[in-house]
C-alpha cells in the first residue's frame, strides 16, 4: 500500500537563464551600478572579492563560532593587530581556530586567454555607441572605447589553523566541493574570474615536544585581468544627421588621376612580354617599341573608389600602394580582381576600389604601365 | 559598565619561593634597580604608541600610510638599551649594487613598573626614538614587545615577572619619521 509523503518537495519555481541569455546576464552584471562602460578592476578589487569569497563561500564554525578570516597581505608590523585584536589572548597572541589569506606579491602574466598575448599597440577598441543629448540641445554620439584587458594570474594561499581534526576534515571537504567542477568564480566589480585549486598542503605541527595544531594550506590560482581607468576612453562625435557640408567640399573628395610619361622603362631590360606582345614581336621580327607611363590616382580622405574610361591600349606592369591595405580593379564592370597586373583595351571602363589602412589619411595608387607604339610599322 | 562580580578580575596570591623573600623585599629590590636605571644610568628612549583606534587603515590590506598613523603623546621611558653594530648591505644582493648601512637592532629592557607608572604599554608596531646626538633622533619599530616574560630570567627569584625585553628594528623608510 502506498504511503503518504512525509516531507514536501522543494519546487524550483524561479526561472533561471541559460545559454546565451545567461551570458547576456553576466554582461549586465558588469554594467550594474555603472556608467555605459564596464567598471575598472584592479588588484585591490580582486583581493577584496577573494576575501569575500573565503569569508562567505568557505564559512566554517567550531564550538558554535564562525572561524574568523585574517587577511595577511601586508607586512606592516601593526597591520595584523588591526584585524586580530578581537581574537587575541591577554598577551595579544592570536587564539587558535582561524583562517588566513596570503597572496604571492609577484603576479605573473595571466592564462585567462589560454596564455595568448595581447594584440600589440595597446589600441582602443570601439565597444558601444550611445546617443546623448548635449547641454545645447543637440544630439551627439558617445563612442565608448576600451583597451584589451591585461591578463594576470594571482596565487592565493588559504590556510586553516585548528586544534580539531573534524574541523580540518570539514574544511577540506568544503574546499574540494567548491572545485569539484574544476573551477569556481569570483566576481570583482561584476567581472567573472575563474579560480582553480592548484595544491593542498599539510602544514600541521608534528613536533613531539612542541605545541600541536592542524594546519592545511590551499593554493588557489585566480585567472584574472586588470582594467584601469586609463583603459577606457569616451569620444564625443557630432551626430551625422545634423552635419551640413559647404559647397565645394564634396568636390575635393573626388580622386585625382594624373599620367606622367617616363623616359625609361621602370621594369628594365628583362621585361617579360605578354603573349599578345610576343606575337607582335614575332610578326615584326624585332622587339616592339614601347612607351612607359606612370598613372597615379590620389584618393582624398573618405574616398575609396574611382571610375574612368581609357582612350588607349596599355598594360599595367605593377601597382604601388600608399596607405592602402587592399585594392581591387574591375574592368567593364566585370569580375573584380586584385589590382596587380592586367591589360586594358581602348574604351574600357576601369573601376578601382581601395581599402585604406588609415582612414584619416589620404591614399595613393601608382600604376606603372606601358603601351606598344610601333604595331603598324 | 555594569557593576557585577563578573567584572571583577580574579586575582590569586603568589606565594612561591617566599621562604627567603617577601613582597616587601621584592619591592625593595625593584626599587633599587629602578633607582639605578633612572638616576644613575639615565638611559632613555621615547615611546610613540600607535593609537590603534584612531589610525585609519585600508579596508582590504589593513595597512596605514605613515601620514595616517595617529600617535599617542610621546613618553620618555627609562630603560637599559643596546644598539647592535651597523651592517654594510646592498639592496641588490645579486649584483652587489645599492649600498647602505643598516642600523643595528635595538634591544632594551624596561621595568614593568616603569610602564605602569607612565600608564602606557609597548606593542608590536609602536615606534621608539633614541636621541643619538643632540641633532639626530634615530627611530625604530617594535618587532617583539616582550610581553611573554614568564621565563626564569625575567622573574625575580622565580616569583613574578618584573621586566620586559623589547626588540626593535630600524624603520623601513627613514624619510617618513623626519617630521614625527
Amino acid at each position: 500500500m502506498a504511503q503518504p509523503k512525509k516531507y514536501l518537495n522543494f519546487l524550483d519555481i524561479k526561472e533561471q537563464s541559460e545559454g546565451n541569455e545567461r551570458r547576456y546576464e553576466s554582461l549586465k552584471n558588469i554594467m550594474e551600478n555603472s556608467t555605459f562602460l564596464p567598471k575598472p578592476v584592479e588588484y585591490k578589487d580582486i583581493d577584496a572579492a577573494f576575501k569575500d569569497w573565503v569569508e562567505n563561500g568557505l564559512k566554517i564554525s567550531y564550538k558554535e563560532k564562525i572561524l574568523p578570516t585574517m587577511v595577511l597581505y601586508s607586512n606592516q608590523r601593526f597591520t595584523e593587530y588591526s584585524q586580530t585584536w578581537k581574537y587575541v589572548d591577554e598577551n595579544k597572541n592570536l587564539i587558535l581556530n582561524f583562517k588566513t589569506i596570503t597572496r604571492e606579491n609577484n603576479p605573473q602574466y595571466g592564462k585567462i586567454q589560454s596564455g595568448l598575448w595581447n594584440i600589440p599597440g595597446n589600441r582602443f577598441y570601439l565597444m558601444k555607441k550611445q546617443i546623448v543629448l548635449d547641454d545645447n540641445g543637440s544630439e551627439s554620439v558617445l563612442a565608448l572605447k576600451m583597451r584589451q584587458p591585461m591578463a594576470v594570474d594571482l596565487l592565493y594561499k588559504v590556510s586553516i589553523y585548528t586544534t580539531n581534526f573534524e574541523t580540518i576534515n570539514d574544511f577540506n571537504k568544503l574546499v574540494n566541493d567548491r572545485f569539484k567542477a574544476r573551477q569556481d568564480y569570483i566576481f570583482p566589480n561584476g567581472h567573472a574570474m575563474p579560480m582553480t585549486l592548484e595544491n593542498i598542503s599539510d602544514k600541521s605541527s608534528y613536533e613531539l615536544e612542541d605545541r600541536q595544531f592542524y594546519s592545511q594550506s590551499f593554493d588557489i590560482k585566480v585567472m584574472g585581468y586588470v582594467l584601469t581607468e586609463e583603459d577606457f576612453r569616451v569620444e564625443e562625435q557630432p551626430l551625422k544627421l545634423g552635419v551640413k557640408f559647404q559647397h565645394g567640399i564634396l568636390e575635393k573628395r573626388k580622386p585625382e588621376i594624373e599620367i606622367e610619361e617616363l623616359e625609361f622603362d621602370p621594369c628594365g631590360e628583362g621585361r617579360q612580354l605578354t603573349p599578345e606582345e610576343a606575337e607582335i614581336e614575332k610578326k615584326l621580327g624585332k622587339r616592339p617599341k614601347m612607351s612607359f607611363m606612370q598613372l597615379s590616382i590620389d584618393f582624398p580622405r573618405g574616398s575609396t573608389a574611382v571610375t574612368f574610361e581609357t582612350d588607349t591600349d596599355f598594360t599595367v606592369d605593377n601597382v604601388e600602394k600608399c596607405n592602402i591595405r587592399k585594392a581591387y580593379v574591375s574592368i567593364n564592370g566585370g569580375i573584380t580582381a586584385g589590382a596587380e597586373s592586367f591589360s586594358v583595351k581602348n574604351g574600357d571602363t576601369l573601376e578601382f576600389i581601395i581599402y585604406p589602412a588609415n582612414n584619416t589619411k589620404t591614399s595613393k595608387l601608382l600604376l606603372n604601365v606601358h603601351k606598344i607604339l610601333n604595331v603598324e610599322q | 559598565m555594569k557593576l557585577t562580580t563578573e567584572n571583577i578580575k580574579r586575582k590569586n596570591p603568589i606565594n612561591r619561593n617566599n621562604f627567603f623573600t617577601s613582597q616587601e623585599q621584592i619591592n625593595f629590590q625593584i626599587g633599587i634597580g629602578m633607582e639605578y636605571v633612572n638616576k644613575i644610568l639615565n638611559q632613555t628612549v621615547v615611546l610613540y604608541q600607535v593609537d590603534r583606534e584612531k589610525t585609519k587603515v585600508s579596508d582590504i590590506y589593513s595597512e596605514a600610510k605613515f601620514s595616517d598613523l595617529v600617535f599617542k603623546t610621546p613618553i620618555e621611558l627609562n630603560v637599559i638599551y643596546k644598539i647592535d653594530k651597523g651592517e654594510l648591505k646592498t639592496y641588490n644582493a645579486d649584483t652587489i649594487k645599492g649600498y647602505y648601512v643598516k642600523v643595528g637592532k635595538l634591544t632594551f629592557s624596561i621595568y614593568n613598573k616603569e610602564l605602569e607608572e607612565n600608564d602606557c604599554d609597548i606593542q608590536r608596531g609602536d615606534y621608539i626614538g633614541i636621541q643619538v646626538t643632540p641633532e639626530h633622533m634615530e627611530y625604530f619599530i617594535v618587532a617583539d614587545d616582550g610581553r611573554v616574560n614568564y621565563d626564569n630570567a625575567h622573574t625575580l627569584w622565580g616569583t613574578v615577572p618584573y621586566y620586559r625585553s623589547i626588540v626593535c628594528t630600524t624603520v623601513g623608510d627613514i624619510t617618513e619619521t623626519e617630521n614625527i
